[in-house]
């Protein structure tokens, strides 16, 4: 005989194990599309020293708060989560791209690439993110608060 | 609240994508483009100066246009001003095209030498900066330097001007021979007239002669120059050495005679 309990763990496991698989296979997904991208930005890479430490950090703190953000989902620190992954993502750019001047020195050749457009168009993506994470939690905050009624 | 939230989403997820394989490809298709400056031909302009025509050859076989391609030079007269300076502008490279173009920079020898004088003896260097400015993608603007040197040679290196012989000529008058000679360093034949005068002491011109120079770059140039003084002047006498060229004017050379 199947009890009212046992009924609501297995349906925990099985929602969690939900959660893991859809986190597992966005991890999985970002890692295919950054190692598509590597062989397009490796003659980059190869110029300027840092640049694939760069994107790597980025890649794998990304992973990181998108990954606790999945495993959290139903809850308020999901939203926490996803929040800090944009704001992370706007500030790490601002400074590891030098304010959008990215200037390098090649023997004695400097480059100079200006990626100030890329970087107001990131951090209105960045917002738009927020505002995304923001709206999410008062919708959730709304949510529960008409069950509490309820 | 759930259709603006999924709408928000899908929007910032296609925005990601797009700016994401928009840069990589910008920057992976930067490795396709080629820039390589061939050997600059120089020659001389009808306003006397040196033009350095520099062939320049630009591909684009990336996946996207360049945009406000511009290339500049600057030659430093090495006192802090510039000697010359030569800009060049592309407003498109498209696609898979390439280019050749000739980047012309001026160079206004007479006014170089007249800044550094020295120029004209001593073989040195002069310092430039070249700059290749361009619009990667159309959006991404770029810009390399880099600063070059470009060896100079003194037109009249090793310049020796000296009375070679005073001797009596005939009954009233000597004849003095004066030796020029020097050896063009400098990347242009040299043309142009070597003069002489000969002054008494009271400042008086006695006589004078000339000759002309020819001397292509690298060779060497000897020519002697004939004056005739009265033997009643000879006790104290002046010499004046001028060198007229279309890029420059020099002199006078002194050279005092007697006691």
């Amino acid at each position: 005989m199947v009890t009212e309990g046992d009924e609501d763990s297995k349906r925990r496991i099985r929602r969690n194990v939900v959660k893991v698989s859809k986190a597992a296979v966005k991890a999985l997904v970002v890692c295919i599309v950054y190692v598509i991208l590597a062989r397009f930005l490796a003659p980059v890479s190869m110029m300027i020293t840092g640049f694939q430490e760069m994107i790597e950090t980025l890649l794998i703190v990304y992973v990181v708060l998108m990954l606790i953000g999945d495993l959290t989902s139903g809850t308020i620190v999901q939203h926490f989560f996803n929040a800090a992954k944009s704001l992370f993502v706007m500030i790490y750019l601002v400074f590891t791209l030098n304010h959008g001047i990215f200037e390098y020195t090649f023997g004695n050749v400097n480059i100079m690439v200006d990626l100030r457009l890329f970087l107001i168009i990131a951090m209105l993506i960045g917002l738009l993110g927020l505002a995304k994470s923001v709206l999410q939690a008062i919708d959730y905050v709304g949510e529960r608060a008409e069950l509490a009624r309820v | 609240m759930r259709i603006p939230i999924r709408i928000i989403s899908i929007a910032t997820s296609a925005l990601w994508a797009f700016l994401i394989i928009f840069s990589a490809l910008a920057l992976y298709s930067m490795k396709d483009f080629q820039f390589n400056l061939g050997q600059p031909q120089i020659s001389k302009t009808e306003d006397s100066e040196l033009l350095f025509s520099i062939p320049v050859f630009v591909v684009n076989t990336g996946f996207y246009n360049i945009a406000h391609l511009n290339i500049s030079t600057i030659i430093l007269n090495g006192k802090g001003s510039v000697a010359a300076q030569a800009f060049t502008f592309v407003s498109i490279l498209g696609q898979g095209q390439t280019m050749n173009l000739t980047h012309n920079l001026r160079l206004n020898v007479t006014d170089l030498l007249q800044t550094r004088q020295s120029l004209l003896f001593n073989d040195s260097e002069l310092t430039g900066n070249i700059r290749i400015g361009m619009t990667a993608a159309e959006v991404v603007p770029i810009e390399a330097s880099s600063d070059f040197s470009v060896p100079w040679g003194a037109p009249l290196y090793n310049l020796t001007v000296a009375v070679s012989q005073f001797t009596p000529a005939n009954a009233t008058h000597y004849q003095a021979i004066i030796s020029v000679s020097f050896e063009n360093h400098a990347f242009f034949d040299l043309t142009g007239i070597a003069q002489a005068h000969v002054f008494s002491d009271a400042n008086a011109l006695i006589d004078q002669n000339q000759t002309d120079i020819y001397t292509t770059q690298n060779s060497k140039y000897n020519a002697n120059l004939e004056l005739y003084i009265p033997m009643r002047e000879v006790l104290r006498a002046r010499f004046e050495v001028f060198f007229f060229t279309p890029f420059f004017n020099y002199g006078p050379l002194v050279i005092p005679y007697g006691d």
